[in-house]
C-alpha cells in the first residue's frame, strides 16, 4: 500500500514513505523560505531531524511515515517559528491583532468576566473588581451586569482566542508565546503567597454561600410567587366580599405576567446561586436567550397592562371607604361596648368621631352617644363580614372607629374578647379598663396627673 | 496601519521581544564552559522552559555565528548525524559579561519597583 524511498538526513539514509517524504519536502521548503533560505539552518535541522528519529527508533530498517513526519515538525516548531527575529514587527500587522473581548476564564475569579474586561480595557482587573462591587450597591445593577456579560461574552477556549483577548496577532510564534506563558503564570500561581491563599478561599467560601442564599431566595420566591398567584387567581384580592384585584381578563393577565415576571427573575437568581456555587454556567445559551426573551415579552404585556388597569384597581379601592362624622361635646373619657371595630385614639383639639367602614357595610348599627363627658361607642349590633384576603384594612375588621380628644381621663372597654385599639395619644396618658374580664391595664405610663378609672373592677 | 493598532501590536510584542532577548543571554550562559553540542542547548532550555519549539533557536545560533559571537565545528558521530558544537568567541565573552551586568542591573531594578508598587 505504501510507497517507499530512500532520503538522506544528516548524512543518515532513511527509508521513507513516500506522502512522509513529500511533507517532509515541504516542511523543509518553508523552513529554508523562513529562515532567509539559510542553507545552514536547514542543515542544522536535517541533521536534528535525523538524530530525533534514531532517538525514536525509526532508523534502519524501519519506515519513516507521516506521524514520525509530524512528530519532527511538533519537535521543532512550524515553519514561522524560523523566522528572523528582525523581521517580527511585520508579521502583527494582521487584522487578527484587533482586540477582542472574551472572558479570561484562566484568571477568573468567578466566571472571568472582569478579568476578560481587563484584558480588553488593559487595566488591572482589580479596578474592574471593584467597579463592579461599586455598581452592586446600586441597585444592584453590578450583578445584573456581570450576569448579562457572563451570558454574552464568549469564553476564551482556544489559544487564538486567548491572543486575541490580549490582542495578540494568531500567528505560531504568540502562540508558542502563550503556551510557555501559561507554564509560568501557573508556575506562579502555585508558588503565590500564603495570604493569597488564604484571600482566594475566602472569597471562594463568601461566593459559595452568596450561591447558595441566591438559590434559596430565588426558589423561595417562585414557590411564593405561585402560591400567591394561584390564591389570587381562585379568591382574588378584596375585602367583606368586594374584590379588589383581578378583576375581568386583563387583569388576570397583568397577574399572570407578574407571576411570570417574577418567576424568571427568581429562576434567574437561582440560576447564578448554582453558577456560584459550581463556579460554572450549567445554562445552556438557547436557554438564556428563550428566558431573556420570555422576560421581555411578559414585562412588556405586564406593564403595559398595568398602567392601563391600575386607575380603575384604585378607583375599587378607594371607593371601599365610606366616612361618617360625629361632632360630639367635650368628652373625659370613652367607654367602648362590643368589639366588631378597630378603634384609634387620637389626640386632637375638637371633639370628634369619625366611622370609616367598607363599602356596602351598614354603619347605621355602630351606636355614638355622648353622656355627662362620656363618649359611648357602641358596635354590638354592628355586624359585617370581616373576611378578607390580601386587602385587609382596619386591621382586618369591617369598621375602624377614629376618636379625636384634647384630652381624656380614662378608656374603657367592655368587650367579649380582646379589642384592636390604636392609640395615637401624642403623651396623653390613657387607661383602659377591661370591664368584662374585670382587668385593668395601662396603655400608657400617666405622669404627672394620674387619671381616674372610669368604672372599678368587679 | 493607524496609531492604534500599533499601539497593539507594541502591547503584545513586548512579552515576546522579553523573551527573545532573554534567550540571548541564555544561550550564552550555556556556551560559556566550552564545546556544547547544539541538541543539548536545545535540552537545556526546553527542561528551564524557554523555549517550547526548537524552530526557534536554529536562526538565532545560526545569528550568533554569523556575528562571530560564537563558533562551531562538526564532529563526527558513530551512530548518527554529524554533531554541530558551539563555544563562545572572545566577542561573545565580552557580549556575555555585558548582557550578564546587563540582566542583573535590570533585575534589581525590576525588584525595586515591583517592591515599591506592593
Amino acid at each position: 500500500m505504501n510507497e517507499i524511498t530512500q532520503v538522506n538526513l544528516g548524512r543518515q539514509a532513511f527509508t521513507i514513505a513516500i506522502d512522509a517524504q513529500k511533507l517532509l519536502r515541504d516542511y523543509l521548503n518553508a523552513v529554508k523560505k523562513h529562515s532567509g533560505g539559510s542553507e545552514e539552518v536547514v542543515e542544522e535541522v536535517e541533521n536534528r531531524m535525523a538524530e530525533l528519529l534514531i532517538e525514536r527508533g525509526v532508523s534502519g530498517s524501519k519506515v519513516v511515515l507521516v506521524k514520525d513526519v509530524e512528530y519532527l515538525r511538533t519537535q521543532l516548531g512550524e515553519p514561522g517559528d524560523f523566522d528572523d527575529d528582525s523581521e517580527d514587527a511585520a508579521s502583527v500587522e494582521d487584522d487578527s491583532s484587533v482586540r477582542k473581548l472574551f472572558r479570561d476564564t484562566d484568571n477568573a475569579m468567578i466566571a472571568g468576566v472582569a478579568a476578560g474586561l481587563a484584558n480588553y480595557l488593559s487595566v488591572d482587573t482589580v479596578i474592574v473588581r471593584l467597579i463592579f462591587i461599586a455598581l452592586t450597591f446600586f441597585g444592584g445593577s453590578g450583578i445584573l451586569l456581570y450576569i448579562i456579560l457572563w451570558l454574552l461574552v464568549p469564553e476564551a477556549k482556544t489559544n487564538s482566542q486567548r491572543l486575541q483577548m490580549r490582542g495578540l496577532a494568531v500567528n505560531v510564534d504568540n502562540i508558542k508565546e502563550a503556551l510557555a506563558g501559561a507554564d509560568v503564570s501557573g508556575a506562579t500561581r502555585r508558588v503565590s503567597s500564603v495570604v493569597g491563599k488564604v484571600i482566594t478561599s475566602i472569597a471562594g467560601v463568601t461566593l459559595r454561600i452568596t450561591g447558595l442564599l441566591f438559590v434559596i431566595v430565588g426558589v423561595t420566591m417562585v414557590i411564593g410567587g405561585a402560591v400567591l398567584t394561584i390564591y389570587g387567581l381562585v379568591r382574588g384580592a378584596g375585602v367583606a366580599g368586594i374584590p379588589i384585584f383581578p378583576v375581568g381578563k386583563e387583569e388576570v393577565m397583568v397577574l399572570v405576567c407578574g407571576f411570570i415576571i417574577l418567576a424568571l427573575i427568581s429562576s434567574l437568581l437561582a440560576m447564578t446561586g448554582i453558577a456560584l456555587v459550581r463556579r460554572k454556567l450549567s445554562v445552556p445559551g438557547w436557554a438564556i436567550a428563550a428566558v431573556i426573551g420570555v422576560f421581555i415579552v411578559a414585562a412588556s404585556v405586564g406593564v403595559g397592562l398595568g398602567f392601563d388597569v391600575a386607575p380603575s384597581i384604585k378607583a375599587r379601592y378607594d371607593g371601599l371607604h365610606h366616612t361618617r362624622a360625629y361632632s360630639v361635646q367635650p368628652i373625659s373619657r370613652v367607654h367602648i361596648l362590643g368589639n366588631n371595630a378597630s378603634y384609634v385614639i387620637a389626640r386632637g383639639d375638637t371633639p370628634q368621631v369619625r366611622v370609616n367602614t367598607l363599602g356596602g357595610t351598614d354603619a347605621q348599627a355602630i351606636k355614638v352617644t355622648e353622656q355627662n363627658g362620656v363618649l359611648t361607642i357602641d358596635t354590638a349590633d354592628f355586624r359585617a363580614p370581616t373576611n378578607c384576603s390580601f386587602v385587609c384594612p382596619y386591621g382586618a375588621m369591617a369598621a375602624e372607629i377614629v376618636v379625636y380628644a384634647p384630652n381624656l381621663d380614662a378608656i374603657t372597654v367592655d368587650a367579649p374578647r380582646d379589642t384592636a385599639l390604636g392609640l395615637s395619644n401624642n403623651g396623653v396618658g390613657y387607661e383602659i379598663t377591661d370591664a368584662a374580664g374585670g382587668a385593668t391595664s395601662v396603655a400608657t405610663p400617666v405622669p404627672p396627673t394620674p387619671p381616674i378609672p372610669a368604672s372599678e373592677p368587679r | 496601519m493607524n496609531q492604534n493598532t500599533e499601539q497593539v501590536s507594541l502591547m503584545g510584542q513586548s512579552e515576546v521581544q522579553m523573551r527573545k532577548g532573554l534567550l540571548v543571554y541564555c544561550v550564552l550562559l550555556l556556551c560559556k564552559d566550552g564545546k556544547v553540542y547544539s541538541s543539548d542547548i536545545i535540552k537545556q532550555l526546553r527542561a528551564a522552559e524557554l523555549i517550547v519549539v526548537e524552530g526557534t533557536l536554529y536562526p538565532l545560533l545560526s545569528r550568533l555565528s554569523r556575528d562571530k559571537i560564537v563558533e562551531y565545528e562538526w564532529q563526527e558521530s558513530e551512530q548518527g548525524p554529524p554533531r554541530k558544537y558551539y563555544w563562545l568567541t572572545t566577542n561573545g565573552q565580552s557580549l556575555l559579561a555585558t548582557l550578564q551586568h546587563t540582566y542583573h542591573r535590570l533585575h534589581t531594578s525590576v525588584k525595586q519597583l515591583e517592591k515599591g508598587q506592593v
